[in-house]
């Protein structure tokens, strides 16, 4: 019996020895690489230039609320960006509608994961900027509240 | 179907009379009764069958061969008890069936055929990964059918080593698919082909969170063997049991099965089970332990943005991560490798976008369906009916509570140590369940601060966990086989 506890005992010490030194080393080796593959990126261009720059995420609050330019119909509209890459799953809103703080505007798929968009203030929606189906990215802009 | 029989055993004593039962003759019956009789040789009696007297003898004889009387059967079907040939001519022995209480063969049966409809109702209405336990419990279902046959082995000629009669489908599902591993390593391509490693290598080091939660897989095996020391009488785990049952922690449904039908086939029936079932607990079980180990301070961490990751980065990591492991762990090759093709292939992009797609979808659907059946078809009485699948259910549990807290506590020390901040509630997504584990960080984090998505942070543990519990499996098989 004791024999056998200790067999265990060594398989721990050895395989948790292993996972740790293979994932370091994996970590290490990905480290050393991030400074040397992006030289070579144009070998292999990213299939999707990404266009739209992305908006820095807010550090600590929810998506930001901005005032938008031109664009918005208000000077006080704010944007809701998404927070996370992902498509749009279904929008719960349209513009014209009152919603309430915290009321869901629209899901989105993330990782095959209903997540719902809430709005960070009461208001009311000027636009909606996604359809169903669109593909999202982080800090794009999602819809308008006034 | 109880109406079916009912007809059958009221119309077989009248059979003597006309042979108006034979066409009720339940379909499933004539494929493993011996004495069952094909329609077609009823009309035309051959050299063997003698006379038409012959055929209502066998026609009286039915009456043995309903579902009614297999469930009241003692014994075991005679491949189990005596063994059976293999058609490539191997014997597979037999073992005397002990079932607990020392209950009639047919009742355990009966009792394996409720457990597999709990495993349906768990999978349809509780919505418990019913991708996976639909099969499986259906395939439970099938299996413990008495007289059906569906899981049983061809009958081999013993001396001229041909099939006289070809054996169920599922067995041939399990042969096929499980016994040779292919199956679990088909999954994992569907698995790489789904994954996005981008979070990982954004942000490498949260790979150390996904070594920290395989602690779980070490804490079952002690368990395990504790638990045989515990009680001799009714336990008996070695230390390739103990491996198979610890793996469940690794919370990955194929490296499970890869690991069990390499180390001890007999218990897979119930490490599928546990694992699939407490995979789907994930949301339940994490939750407490999170908040327990981690101060709300520390949830309320907002990690710093990942940065955008090159298609060439990419493209280069699966090729890295295969090379080292063939470097320094060959036995997770075949795991590993799975994942890095279904991975490379999804991040080179349009050109084999259909070569990723269908390893992701349809062929990820159809090994679904072959390997839930197949495992399924293990759920035998006298393999499930015993005090040690009870410990393998409090182990498995042990497992995932163990790898979520060293995650979780890896998590902590990581913030302390690390120059950018770590919330901590990444490292319970280490225990791989993808990308299970990854939302159930999301959702405790969401708690703590609404607007603080952890979700791609927690990516980086979790599928680091898949690659780590693939390790621990090569390691394991390695050092016990």
């Amino acid at each position: 019996m004791f024999n056998t506890l200790m067999q265990g005992l060594v398989l721990l010490v050895a395989g948790m020895g292993i996972v740790y030194l293979f994932l370091a080393l994996m970590v290490w080796v990905m480290n050393r690489f991030a400074t040397i593959i992006p030289r070579f990126n144009h070998i292999l261009p990213d299939d999707e230039p990404k266009k739209k720059p992305r908006a820095p995420r807010p550090a600590n609050s929810a998506p930001a609320a901005q005032p938008v330019p031109a664009s918005a119909p208000g000077a006080d509209a704010a944007e809701i960006r998404s927070a996370l890459p992902g498509a749009v799953l279904r929008v719960s809103v349209k513009p014209g509608d009152h919603v309430a703080k915290d009321d869901e505007l629209l899901v989105l798929d993330v990782m095959k994961m209903e997540t719902p968009v809430r709005a960070d203030r009461s208001g009311i929606i000027a636009a909606i900027r996604v359809t169903v189906g669109e593909k999202v990215n982080t800090g794009d802009v999602l819809a308008l509240i006034a | 179907m109880k109406k079916l029989f009912l007809l059958l055993s009221f119309a077989c004593p009248l059979a003597i009379l006309g042979t108006t039962c034979l066409a009720q003759t339940p379909p499933g019956a004539d494929n493993a009764a011996p004495v069952a009789i094909q329609p077609s040789k009823a009309t035309t009696p051959t050299a063997e069958n003698g006379d038409w007297r012959s055929m209502i003898g066998k026609v009286k004889k039915l009456k043995d061969d309903t579902g009614i009387k297999g469930f009241m059967a003692k014994d075991p079907p005679k491949y189990l008890a005596e063994g059976y040939m293999t058609p490539t001519g191997a014997m597979v022995p037999g073992k005397p069936a002990k079932i607990i209480g020392g209950l009639r063969y047919g009742v355990g049966q009966g009792l394996m055929i409720l457990i597999c409809l709990v495993l349906l109702y768990l999978a349809i209405v509780k919505e418990f990964e019913p991708l996976l336990l639909l099969p499986i419990g259906f395939g439970g279902l099938l299996a413990n059918m008495p007289f059906a046959g569906v899981a049983a082995p061809p009958l081999v000629d013993s001396v001229t080593k041909l099939v006289v009669e070809p054996g169920g489908f599922l067995y041939y599902f399990f042969e096929f698919g499980i016994s040779t591993g292919v199956f679990p390593i088909m999954i994992f391509m569907g698995v790489g082909a789904m994954t996005d490693f981008g979070p990982l290598i954004a942000n490498p080091r949260t790979a150390l969170l996904g070594a920290a939660a395989q602690f779980g897989i070490f804490m079952a095996l002690l368990g395990a063997l504790g638990l045989t020391t515990l009680f001799p009488e009714h336990i008996h785990f070695g230390l390739k049991e103990a491996s198979s049952i610890g793996i469940i922690g690794g919370a990955d449904g194929p490296t499970a099965i890869w690991l069990t039908t390499k180390l001890a086939p007999h218990l897979l029936g119930a490490i599928a089970v546990a694992a699939y079932s407490y995979m789907a607990l994930v949301p339940i079980i994490q939750p407490p332990i999170m908040r327990w180990l981690v101060p709300e301070h520390e949830r309320k961490i907002v990690m710093k943005q990942l940065r955008p990751v090159s298609k060439m980065e990419k493209v280069c990591f699966p090729l890295i991560v295969l090379l080292l492991c063939a470097l320094l762990l060959p036995s997770s090759v075949p795991l590993i490798g799975a994942v890095m093709l279904g991975n490379l292939c999804r991040e080179v992009g349009p050109n084999v976008a259909r070569l990723a797609d269908t390893m992701a979808n349809p062929l990820i659907n159809i090994v679904t369906i072959m390997l839930g059946l197949a495992v399924g078809s293990k759920l035998a009485c006298e393999k499930f009916l015993n005090p040690e699948t009870l410990g393998i259910l409090a182990l498995g549990l042990m497992a995932f509570a163990g790898g979520t807290a060293a995650g979780c506590l890896m998590g902590r020390l990581m913030n302390k140590v690390c120059k950018d901040p770590v919330n901590p509630l990444i490292g319970s997504a280490g225990v791989s369940a993808v990308p299970m584990a990854a939302r159930v960080s999301n959702k405790v984090g969401l708690e703590s601060d609404p607007a603080n998505y952890l979700l791609m942070h927690a990516m980086g543990p979790n599928v680091s966990g898949v690659i780590g519990s693939a390790v621990v499996a090569g390691v394991l098989y390695t050092l016990c086989k």
